[in-house]
């Protein structure tokens, strides 16, 4: 194969992926010495993929993340996503692909304490200027959808973890993103918990065929993603490939 | 976000922590406070000193022909030497002037003058006796600013257009009458008889109108007869038409308006003579106080935007995390620092409606209060000495909201730069 063939091959993987990573670095300063959170990355994610993170803590993998979700920026190397260059991309053109594409589920889930559940799943929907009426009509459905039509009026500190992850699921979904990016979604609850919650995840995003993208440490949850990634010391060591993306459970 | 959304959120934000956000308004509210109460003090002040000088006839003006060779405080004075017969007049007053000025706003009552050489012999027949009298002007104040209006001894003061007459106390005396029959001659037809120096005479029969209190012999006579004769004395039928008007005594409805009118006038060409520089250098004096004031209430103000500065910063070091949740949503920066500007723009609003509210009932309460006080010590005072001007209310509670916006800004500043990624981390 000549260089030319090759960097068409690389276009065309490019233009069908969702997400294309090429040598993607990010340095961080800690005093006077620069440590690689990431170093030259390769990875491209295709549409309706389930990928899994893993590895040890400090082998970058939520660092990755954030690059995917447009909320840290590469030292060098390019990332692109549903063709827009997040490394190069502007503020307006990052605040736009957060609000519209990207849906974010933590650990600690980060509901805004001071909202109802309503009101959480509300927010994004709000920032995307969706008249009231509408915002709540959707934002009803969605918590209604995960499970939690008893526990609209509640606020965050008056639901279990359990229930606060559902709600940040339903948060997530409310812009109908392309991408779900979640970080260590069950870390925070206990394991039967976790996978009712996980459930419920894989569930919405096989049925509205997003794309996700999970950092986690348990091997089972990993267990149900299309590839599993494996990374260490910023870089990515292994692509177990689990299952085709069609037959995800 | 739209705008009603991020007014609903920072009422919501400014609502969950309502001791912070009172206790930082509070420093709005002593400043607006000041203001509002400063400010309407000057305001009824302003007003006071306005209505003391209408009362002293600073509402007053008297319009002269130009060239008239006739200056100085005060009308011209009937017996003020040598007639001029008015030919080095270069503008007069017509009747089309005094019609028009009749219409002008502000205009409360016009009185056009037409005075005698002081060369005319002037009689008075009553009851067969005569008496030699001087003329003196319609306007009952003589001209005199600061005279009080003379009250009647009997009958009215007013004169009609023609046939009127009235009588001073010394006139009527001198023809016999004691003050206990004044009254009853009031309606009684007099003679005004005019003698020239080679004797030719002309008599005029007047009506009595009323008895003024003056001492001096002087009778006051219906404009239309004093123009019939001075046409007769110079042997004329249109002295008006050629001399105008003596003089013109205008009586505005208040003292703004006879500053209106003397400029008017004057851009009309005529001579004009009020208080209005009085009323000026008073007004400066109220202007000062009230800049002064004012100054000493945004000084407050401006204190109380520390207040909000430091509460603003503690809220967004508290939200930190928040802010990241909301960044991470897509909220720009233009939206968080919008959202917490609104915020401090809520409290300066607070702390401002507060304020006003409170100077405003202060200033009524003062306001039932201070006339007791003046009328317990003897001394005459009208109205209200605290005037919330509607310009007042609007404003301070304007500035009282610019005041939390400008305190504002740099907390939101701050909060809208915040990295995402570390405002998430943030515990």
């Amino acid at each position: 194969m000549n260089p030319d063939e090759i960097c068409g091959l690389r276009d065309r993987v490019a233009n069908i992926a969702l997400i294309h990573a090429s040598n993607l670095t990010r340095r961080y300063s800690v005093g006077k010495t620069v440590v690689a959170a990431l170093s030259e990355v390769e990875l491209t994610v295709s549409p309706g993929e389930f990928t899994a993170l893993v590895g040890p803590s400090g082998s970058g993998k939520s660092t990755l993340l954030n690059l995917i979700g447009g909320l840290d920026h590469p030292s060098s190397g390019e990332i692109r996503v549903n063709g827009l260059s997040l490394g190069a991309a502007t503020e307006q053109e990052l605040v736009r692909y957060r609000r519209e594409r990207v849906g974010f589920i933590f650990q600690s889930f980060n509901l805004l304490p001071t909202f109802t559940a309503l009101e959480n799943v509300e927010a994004p929907l709000m920032l995307a200027e969706i008249p009231p009426r509408a915002r709540r009509e959707r934002a009803t459905a969605l918590l209604e959808s995960v499970g939690l039509a008893a526990r609209i009026p509640h606020k965050p500190n008056e639901l279990s973890g359990g229930e606060k992850q559902r709600v940040a699921i339903a948060r997530a979904l409310a812009n109908r993103p392309l991408l779900l990016l979640a970080d260590e979604p069950t870390g925070n609850l206990d394991s039967k918990t976790g996978i009712a919650v996980l459930d419920l995840l894989c569930g919405l995003v096989k049925a509205q065929g997003l794309t996700m993208i999970m950092v986690t440490h348990d091997p089972e949850v990993a267990a149900r993603a299309n590839r599993i990634i494996h990374l260490r010391d910023g870089s990515v060591r292994q692509i177990e490939t689990t299952r085709p993306a069609e037959k995800t459970s | 976000m739209t705008i009603s959304d991020q007014i609903r959120t920072a009422v919501s934000n400014v609502g969950r922590r309502k001791l912070r956000s009172a206790l930082a308004s509070l420093g709005v509210v002593v400043g607006t406070l000041t203001i509002v109460i400063m400010v309407s003090l000057a305001a009824g002040v302003r007003q006071q000193i306005n209505r003391q000088f209408a009362s002293i006839g600073l509402d007053r003006l008297t319009v002269t022909p130009t060239g008239s060779g006739r200056g100085g405080f005060g009308p011209p004075r009937f017996d003020s030497g040598g007639f001029d017969p008015g030919s080095s007049r270069k503008k007069i007053i017509t009747a089309q002037d005094v019609a028009r000025w009749k219409q002008s706003s502000g205009v409360m009552r016009i009185i056009p003058e037409v005075n005698l050489p002081g060369s005319v012999g002037l009689e008075l027949k009553w009851n067969g006796t005569n008496q030699a009298v001087r003329m003196s002007s319609a306007e009952p104040m003589g001209g005199n600013f600061f005279q009080e209006p003379p009250e009647p001894v009997a009958g009215s003061l007013e004169l009609p257009e023609s046939g009127g007459i009235i009588l001073s106390q010394g006139t009527a005396q001198a023809f016999g009458i004691s003050s206990n029959d004044f009254a009853g001659i009031i309606g009684r037809s007099v003679e005004t008889i005019l003698r020239t120096s080679r004797g030719e005479t002309q008599s005029y029969p007047l009506r009595v109108q009323g008895i003024s209190q003056e001492r001096a012999r002087n009778i006051q006579v219906s404009i239309a007869d004093r123009i019939a004769m001075k046409n007769w004395w110079f042997n004329s039928t249109n002295t008006l038409e050629r001399e105008g008007y003596d003089f013109v005594i205008i009586r505005s409805t208040d003292v703004t308006h006879a500053i209106a009118l003397t400029a008017q006038f004057r851009k009309e060409g005529f001579n004009v003579q009020s208080l209005e520089i009085v009323v000026e250098v008073a007004n400066r004096i109220v202007t000062a106080i009230t800049v002064m004031f004012t100054l000493i209430g945004s000084i407050a103000l401006l204190v109380a935007t520390i207040g909000i500065a430091n509460t603003m910063v503690m809220a967004i070091y508290e939200r930190t995390r928040e802010i990241g949740i909301l960044k991470a949503m897509g909220a720009s920066r233009g939206e968080i620092r919008q959202m917490f500007m609104m915020e401090a723009g809520c409290i300066g609003l607070i702390g401002g409606v507060i304020g006003l509210l409170l100077g405003w009932l202060a200033g009524v309460g003062l306001n039932q209060v201070i006339p007791i006080y003046l009328r317990y010590r003897e001394l005459p005072a009208r109205g209200d000495f605290f005037v919330v001007t509607p310009w007042l209310a609007l404003g301070a509670v304007l500035f009282a909201t610019f005041i939390g916006l400008v305190a504002g800004l740099l907390p939101a500043q701050r909060a809208a730069k915040l990295d995402p990624l570390q405002a998430l981390r943030h515990e």
